[in-house]
């Protein structure tokens, strides 16, 4: 009874897996005919048609079709920031052959390239490293490919991938620092590629010469428009992959956003003791008003942006812990969207509408916690007083 | 003395009867008065050499993958001096294949039946039927669920053959 489960169970399996995604390569394929006939009115036997070694009429075995499919789930290039570690990408592989197979897996930046969805960039920066490759197998994927991990100095790997199953790959990246070309804009393509493996060294081929119907030979099928027979995965990439070659590839990217500060800090004066307002000059008495203009050319927006300032020995200590607005002689600093006086204008207005306060101490002037949106600026200003 | 020549002579008689035993010719293989036989191919896209054009030519089926279509040819030949009539071929169609529509078809007249059984019962297509797995429901079969096919070849004249054939893809 524990025999004919186990034969029922094996029946079971077998068939799920022949069925998958191709009939099993190594299946001999029997085809026979049985004639009948009639002499004279009266019925003869039955004739089968002549029967060979293997006890068919006409036999073959099936070859091994090695068809894999690898394609980036991505949708767009991941946004990044200089430095940024684990910086992750997402592919899915899956084995559309019919049989077992061996496949190395390797990923790498794409010089020039571009990622396989549309609107992606056009490569013009190095990952600084490829640091790790995750994979998950589906139920179909048995050993090593139900899921592990390589690290970069294991990259490129072999891995057995089981008929009709179907992997996921996270890779994850290092993006380089600003010093290392990481910039604001620059793009970043990788590329996953598997690539089939008669063993860990030799690749792949198609069976050269006659072919031996007696022996299971090897037919490259992959990346073929239209020969997926029942795949769940559907081909995405466009110009990557060449036919037949036993190595498919997908490509995704990343792009560095981040914001640009520039800093530019001007100087008016705003009144002096003989002139007042009218016309001041910059003479011992005058107050000063002092324009830190901040543009932020990047991509990103820039949030808690905080800006220290030493000033210089001939203006007045004093009023530099008070530095004050102009306008409301708060004892504050402003950061507003225009400061006319100073010619800083249509700069962005800070959230809370409120001016911040410095916090520095003796000479120091110390505003924190400014927000400027990518393509904006503000003006901080402050009053001094000559000495 | 005696005894001496006694011996010689059968020696004698036993050499010379040797070689006059023929040894017994090898049996003439039986022909079949009636026969069919079956040979599958594939379709192998060539350069021509005269033309130079890429044309289509069934070669015998070796290099088979999933998805490759065979061609299965079934030749009946008659050594009879009689011509037959009603001549039936059965042809299972292997589970591993799948029936191409409309690809069953007779070098001359036939008829031509499909099962969906097995081979136990032949009929034409529109009285065949099958319980729909998802349904419960009894519907017309498609002919992919196909699993054997019939030919009634109404002729086969005296000292001549015929082909049936049909197509099916390796799933």
């Amino acid at each position: 009874m524990k025999r004919l489960m186990m034969i029922a169970a094996a029946m079971l399996l077998g068939s799920s897996g022949a069925w998958a995604l191709g009939t099993t390569a190594g299946t001999r394929i029997d085809n026979n005919a049985t004639l009948s006939y009639s002499a004279g009115g009266v019925a003869q036997p039955d004739v089968n048609a002549t029967i060979d070694d293997h006890g068919s009429a006409d036999s073959f075995v099936v070859d091994k079709k090695i068809d894999m499919i690898l394609i980036t789930d991505d949708t767009s290039d991941l946004a990044v920031v200089p430095g940024q570690t684990e910086a992750v990408r997402n592919f899915t592989f899956k084995n559309e052959g019919n049989a077992d197979q061996n496949f190395s897996f390797m990923a790498g930046n794409v010089d020039g390239g571009t990622a396989d969805y549309s609107g992606g960039g056009t490569d013009d920066e190095e990952v600084e490293h490829i640091t790790k490759i995750t994979w998950t197998g589906d139920g179909n994927c048995t050993g090593d490919a139900s899921g592990g991990s390589k690290t970069e100095s294991q990259i490129p790997f072999l891995l057995e991938v089981d008929e009709n199953c179907k992997l996921t790959f996270v890779v994850e990246s290092t993006i380089p620092t600003r010093g290392e070309g990481g910039v604001d804009g620059k793009v970043m393509v990788i590329e996953l590629n598997a690539t089939a493996m008669k063993d860990a060294t030799t690749k792949e081929s198609n069976t050269s010469g006659a072919d031996d119907d007696e022996n299971v030979d090897v037919v490259l099928a992959d990346g073929v428009s239209g020969t997926t027979l029942e795949s769940d995965v559907t081909e995405n990439n466009t110009a990557t992959d060449t036919a037949s070659d036993g190595v498919e590839k997908a490509r995704s990217g990343y792009v560095i956003e981040t914001p640009e500060l520039t800093v530019e800090k001007t100087s008016c004066v705003y009144d002096d003791p003989v002139n007042s307002t009218n016309n001041p000059k910059r003479i011992p008495g005058a107050r000063i008003m002092y324009v830190i203009d901040i543009d932020n050319n990047g991509t990103a927006d820039a949030t808690d942006v905080n800006i220290t300032d030493d000033i210089a020995d001939q203006l007045l200590y004093d009023t530099i812990a008070h530095a004050t607005d102009p306008d409301t002689g708060s004892g504050k600093v402003t950061v507003a969207e225009n400061v006319d006086s100073c010619g800083c204008t249509d700069g962005q207005k800070q959230n809370d509408g409120t001016d911040f306060d410095n916090t520095g101490s003796g000479t120091e002037l110390k505003v924190e916690g400014i927000d400027i949106a990518s393509g904006k600026h503000t003006c901080v200003s402050f009053t001094v007083e000559i000495k | 003395m005696k005894r001496i020549y006694m011996l010689a002579a059968l020696l004698a008689l036993l050499f010379t009867a040797a070689p006059a035993e023929k040894a017994p010719a090898p049996a003439a293989k039986k022909v079949a008065p009636v026969s069919v036989s079956t040979a599958s191919y594939q379709a192998k896209r060539i350069k021509d050499k005269k033309t130079g054009k890429v044309i289509t030519k069934w070669v015998r089926a070796k290099r088979v993958v999933p998805g490759t279509v065979v061609r299965y040819i079934d030749t009946v030949t008659n050594r009879t001096d009689k011509l037959l009539k009603n001549v039936a071929i059965k042809n299972p169609i292997n589970p591993h294949l799948t029936y191409v529509a409309q690809t069953a078809k007779c070098a001359t007249g036939c008829r031509i039946y499909y099962s969906v059984d097995g081979g136990k019962h032949f009929d034409v297509p529109e009285k065949l039927f099958v319980k729909d797995l998802k349904t419960g429901k009894r519907r017309p079969a498609n002919p992919k669920e196909y699993n054997a096919i019939q030919w009634v070849i109404d002729e086969v004249p005296a000292e001549s053959n015929t082909t049936v054939e049909f197509k099916a893809k390796l799933k």
